[in-house]
């Protein structure tokens, strides 16, 4: 079955503590740092602050990002159904993003990234209010959650 | 380093000079941030007697050590400078969003001294620093402000900046950040406006180093169990507003000027009534587990509209009980326009009451405002309220606060707060721990320094008489030095406040984060270290016991409602015991060997 991380809009409370704690698994070299702009999630608000939304990948079944990329940096893994990148092979030309319809992958120092749902997701953790789940991917929720995207852009 | 960004940025605003230096590690060490850290670089190099609204005056924005680091409620900066209001080093904080943008965009702290010829704003995007014309955006509300500058800069920018209140340089005008936080006490948004300083925005992608993630991940677990304490989910359903029904049912709410100690209609203006008629939704500051902000609409069909957050507590006791405003449409629409106006709701209703019993007393007339003022009048509260900011009519009194005008309308009596600072919502005269911490706060009646509900009201450690000066020393001084070490490390204050064992916790993640070992009693000592810098810069401009004084309503005139009824606040008694027991004179000035001993000295 295929994973990928659930949001509830209800429930956010704009707090952002799950791309602080989401970017505590990415820091390298042995410095841990809470580095929010390199999060593969991210939490923006709409126009009159009635909206929060944390922009993670929904692992399309048939993703567009992989799609376009020119030099197949991503591609659905076939064992557990997400979408990985490989950084080594990542230009940083920019057409996932354009293609992602959803606003889920990021740059972050001339590199796309990406949610890849780690096993234990530390933004799970972090959520105080439960907006955030690990789920098991289905075709509903996805869409749901996709037009929420689409609605409140990054 | 772990926690501190490592960088000082200073803009000095006549040259228009911008620099950037090395935060010194062993200032960092001895007094951590935030408060700490800003009061110590005014007390090296500020000119104390200086006027707080003259170029001279220093405004500093400052972090902490823990902003942005996972420990629990790590969204917060400070800005300290010496104050319009009280002539004493002040430190107001804010939440929000601002303050982790200006985190990471790798400033531990923003100097800014001088006076900029004409308008201008900061804009920040990590390592390009550039001061901008404002010329277009003076004068206009911090709505509009912050709206436009995140068109002209980044549309991930984070903005603080003044409205009009503080650009006309009323003695209480706030700084707002992300339209609808505030830095909000002792008129720092005038020194921000003296300095033609319209705002700062920030766009920050760096990074906080921390010495123990795996500690920090704990926070997650302790934000539960906080939020599942009895306080704690009251607090994340009602917001700060929930303190309307602990103050009544304690008859701590001050009322009509605090001449009563219970709003008949608390329930009009409390949390449960905001969840009915005017709640959004529930929001948190950056990095915040509690949620207890509220964004609030007035209803379509409402007499007055608008949208914004709000009221929280400290606006349903100055703009409600205090004036007995009773309408919670018309207090979230008074909330509103002080947000946007950039101007204190605390030291705005502390004002209106202090001229409300004026005009009760015949000392303050119609002719003199040109309308009449009666306790819960609240159409002309909102149109003095607009004058005051707008620097228009009776307006321009009633923006050099409440103080000035008990004085100037012959009856001192009648202002109710310390130092030229309007009180808080808890009536010291049953709870008189809390008249002790208002009467010694650096900046007069202040809620940030230490409040003692915890310990007076809600029996946390233990059970403690409100009602009396039994312990009342000891327990104002340990919650003024803890508190001064938490808020020194850019955190909020609520939830350590909260729990009984905040203090140990919030050693625990200070170790964490800068890797260096801290036990309870080694960040309560940096705390008193802070304290008594606080005291020493107000002791160098003649600050001395004769200052940490209360009104005579506080000392003298029995409280009027319930277990309280018949008290009256101690506070000579109490004092005696502080100073000795803080190792002050009978002055109140810190001791040689104090100082030494702190490492002041």
């Amino acid at each position: 079955m295929v994973m990928r991380i659930a949001f509830t809009e209800e429930l956010c409370t704009n707090c952002h503590l799950c791309s602080m704690f989401c970017s505590l698994a990415f820091t390298k070299d042995g410095i841990f740092e809470f580095r929010p702009s390199i999060a593969r999630i991210r939490v923006v608000e709409n126009g009159d602050d009635t909206k929060y939304v944390a922009h993670v990948c929904l692992q399309c079944e048939s993703p567009a990002c992989a799609d376009v990329c020119p030099v197949e940096a991503l591609a659905k893994d076939p064992e557990t159904g997400l979408v990985m990148i490989d950084e080594d092979e990542c230009t940083g030309c920019e057409m996932c993003i354009e293609a992602c319809e959803f606003d889920c992958l990021f740059m972050v120092d001339g590199k796309a990234v990406k949610c890849e749902v780690c096993d234990d997701p530390l933004c799970v953790r972090a959520c105080a209010v439960n907006a955030l789940e690990l789920t098991e991917w289905d075709e509903e929720s996805v869409l749901e959650q996709g037009e929420l995207y689409k609605e409140v852009r990054l | 380093m772990n926690g501190w960004m490592g960088t000082i940025l200073r803009i000095e605003l006549t040259s228009g000079v911008i620099s950037k230096e090395v935060l010194d590690p062993e200032l960092a060490r001895d007094y951590v941030g935030g408060r700490g850290l800003a009061v110590k670089i005014l007390l090296d190099e500020l000119k104390m007697q200086c006027d707080p609204l003259g170029p001279e005056n220093m405004l500093i924005f400052i972090n902490g050590p823990l902003t942005v680091t996972g420990a629990l409620c790590t969204g917060r900066y400070a800005v300290v400078t010496k104050s319009p209001l009280t002539g004493t080093v002040c430190s107001s904080n804010s939440g929000g969003y601002f303050p982790a943008a200006f985190k990471t965009a790798g400033y531990d702290a923003i100097i800014f001294s001088g006076k900029a010829e004409k308008p201008v704003y900061l804009w920040i995007d990590d390592d390009h620093v550039e001061l901008r014309d404002a010329s277009n955006i003076w004068g206009g509300d911090t709505r509009a402000t912050y709206d436009i500058i995140r068109k002209e800069t980044h549309k991930e920018a984070r903005v603080a900046c003044i409205g009009p209140a503080g650009e006309n340089l009323v003695r209480y005008a706030a700084i707002i950040n992300d339209a609808s936080r505030a830095a909000a006490r002792s008129g720092v948004g005038a020194v921000m406006g003296s300095k033609n300083l319209k705002a700062v925005a920030v766009r920050g992608t760096k990074g906080v180093k921390v010495a123990d993630p795996e500690e920090l991940l704990r926070s997650t677990i302790i934000a539960d169990h906080v939020k599942k304490a009895d306080l704690g989910i009251a607090f994340g359903e009602f917001g700060t507003p929930l303190f309307v029904d602990i103050m009544n049912a304690n008859n701590i709410m001050p009322t009509k000027n605090f001449q009563e100690g219970f709003f008949e209609e608390g329930d009009e203006i409390n949390g449960a009534e905001i969840i009915d008629r005017t709640l959004v939704r529930s929001k948190a500051c950056y990095g915040c587990a509690l949620n207890c902000g509220r964004n609030t609409r007035l209803p379509k069909d409402a007499k007055y509209q608008g949208r914004g957050d709000g009221p929280e507590y400290e606006t349903c006791f100055s703009l409600g009980s205090n004036i007995c405003v009773g309408d919670l449409e018309a207090l979230t629409k008074m909330n509103y326009l002080c947000n946007e106006m950039g101007m204190d709701t605390m030291d705005a209703g502390t004002t209106l009451g202090t001229l409300m019993e004026l005009y009760e007393k015949g000392l303050v007339k119609d002719e003199d405002m040109g309308f009449p003022l009666p306790w819960g009048d609240a159409d002309n509260a909102i149109k003095l309220l607009t004058m005051i900011a707008r620097n228009e009519g009776f307006g321009r009194e009633a923006a050099m606060g409440g103080k000035y005008l008990a004085d100037k309308y012959g009856a001192p009596e009648v202002f109710m707060g310390s130092k030229g600072q309007g009180f808080a919502g808890y009536h010291p005269r049953a709870m008189v721990g809390q008249g002790l911490l208002y009467a010694t706060s650096p900046e007069g009646g202040n809620h940030t320094t230490g409040n003692t509900i915890q310990p007076e009201i809600n029996g946390i450690p233990g059970p403690m008489d409100p009602l009396t000066s039994e312990g009342k020393a000891e327990m104002v001084i340990s919650r003024q030095d803890e508190t001064a070490f938490i808020e020194a490390c850019g955190v909020c204050v609520f939830p350590y406040m909260l729990m009984e064992e905040g203090t140990e916790i919030i050693a625990e993640f200070y170790s964490a984060v800068v890797g260096v070992e801290h036990t309870e009693d080694d960040v309560r000592k940096i705390g008193e270290r802070i304290f008594n810098l606080e005291r020493l810069f107000n002791h160098g401009l003649g600050f001395t016991r004769q200052d940490d004084t209360l009104p005579e309503r506080m000392t003298r005139e029995p409280h009027t409602d319930g277990i309280g009824e018949g008290n009256v606040v101690p506070l000579e008694e109490m004092l005696d015991r502080y100073y000795k027991l803080r190792g002050w004179s009978g002055e109140g000035v810190p001791t040689d060997e104090k100082l030494k001993e702190l490492g002041i000295l």
